[in-house]
């Protein structure tokens, strides 16, 4: 039996399919998939430094920590571990803007995710005028063993951080700084605060 | 004799699916952008309403959140938008944030006393695009200021209920809004900024603006 010889239009076509076969499958395999493909934009930052997020200036002053606390809005906490404070500056950019979603990533791995509960993890730094200066505080409350080596993420919408930039900010926390913390007791914390209006 | 086979060039074969091939791909992008409108149009400052040549912006929209719908019709004008130091009434010296100044803004408004402006938002905006919304946590005026930004606070016109599918009707007791009245909003902007217009709106995609002279 005689096999048809394919003419150069169909061994063309054949080509350009299997092209956009291998094209689709290389694609499929290098995009993110699902949630890993809305990941935050993670922006590492030190204490004392400035950097730019999406939504405005995002500078992390301190971190301190207590086993109780004394917040100027809302309920102290008494922690059976310490509880971190993170204070820290924004500036809304282009209209404004809020941080609401935190998520602290201590020395073993875990995560802790936090938002603007008002109970006792907590961070809600609502955003002030544009151009304005706003201090803010993220509290969360962490097994000290696990402090050293841990960072804490900062990004906008609680329920939806998706796709947009996520501060990380390195809390330098030394084995030193938890056994202070350890004893420390009754830390005042101004949750937010419009620059000048103390 | 057989009669001689004319060899068509591949465009010309072609042409009809060519000339579709543009139409299909429109057609295909506009079958997958129904969240366009939802996620887009509607979050942003998209359609201004007309003003006219004595400046006075008409608004005619509708307040439609899929549950309630009632017209929103104002002209509305702009009085002054200027920076000051004091609030008419202030009892005590007010307190701005670090950096800042306050900027007051009075609108004239003419609407039908039987149409709801309540709800609405009142912004200064700057040639670079910032937007300074009034915030009345970020500032101590020293004195009674206005709740409302759109309506007087004394007759402020039918209002929407919470959670009612119900046209919008006036409080028990409350007057009349007037025809037409002034009202005056307060907003924080910092001091080396000069906003260039006010803008005002209700549900967006409309919007109105109204360039500060």
């Amino acid at each position: 039996m005689r096999v048809p010889r394919p003419s150069r239009t169909q061994l063309g076509t054949g080509a350009l399919v299997v092209a956009a076969l291998a094209v689709g499958q290389v694609l499929e395999e290098q995009l993110p998939q699902g949630s890993d493909g809305g990941r935050l934009f993670e922006r590492p930052v030190s204490m004392g430094q400035t950097i730019q997020m999406r939504t405005g200036d995002f500078t992390p002053r301190t971190v301190e920590g207590a086993t109780t606390i004394l917040r100027s809005i809302g309920s102290g906490i008494r922690s059976p571990g310490v509880v971190v404070v993170l204070s820290f500056d924004f500036v809304s950019r282009g209209e404004s803007s809020s941080l609401r979603y935190g998520e602290l990533r201590d020395g073993d791995g875990r995560v802790t995710v936090f938002g603007p509960s008002g109970e006792r993890n907590d961070v809600s730094c609502e955003g002030g005028p544009v151009g304005i200066v706003v201090h803010c505080t993220a509290v969360v409350e962490a097994d000290p063993e696990t402090l050293p080596g841990s960072t804490m993420g900062l990004a906008g919408d609680e329920l939806d951080p998706r796709f947009d930039d996520m501060a990380v900010v390195d809390l330098d926390i030394s084995a030193a700084d938890v056994e202070a913390w350890k004893r420390a007791v009754d830390l005042e914390v101004d949750v937010r605060e419009v620059a000048g209006m103390g | 004799m057989r009669p001689k086979r004319v060899r068509q060039s591949w465009w010309r074969r072609e042409r009809i699916a060519i000339v579709l091939l543009p139409v299909v791909l429109v057609a295909a992008v506009a079958a997958t952008s129904s969240r366009v409108d939802e996620y887009w149009w509607q979050k942003g400052f998209h359609e201004q309403a007309p003003r006219d040549d004595r400046g006075v912006v008409s608004v005619d929209v509708d307040f439609d959140d899929g549950f309630l719908k009632y017209p929103i019709r104002a002209d509305i004008s702009l009085v002054s938008a200027e920076r000051v130091t004091e609030v008419p009434g202030a009892y005590r010296a007010m307190r701005l944030p670090t950096g800042a100044s306050l900027w007051e803004v009075r609108l004239g408004w003419k609407a039908d006393p039987d149409v709801s402006l309540t709800g609405c938002s009142i912004a200064l905006v700057d040639d670079d695009g910032n937007r300074y919304d009034i915030d009345p946590t970020s500032f101590d005026p020293g004195a009674v200021t206005s709740v409302q930004t759109c309506v007087p606070d004394d007759a402020p016109g039918p209002q929407p209920r919470p959670l009612s599918a119900e046209p919008p009707t006036s409080p028990p007791g409350a007057a009349e809004r007037p025809a037409s009245y002034e009202t005056r909003a307060y907003v924080v902007v910092p001091e080396d900024v000069e906003p260039t217009a006010v803008r005002v709106w209700w549900l967006l995609p409309t919007y109105a603006e109204l360039p500060l002279d």
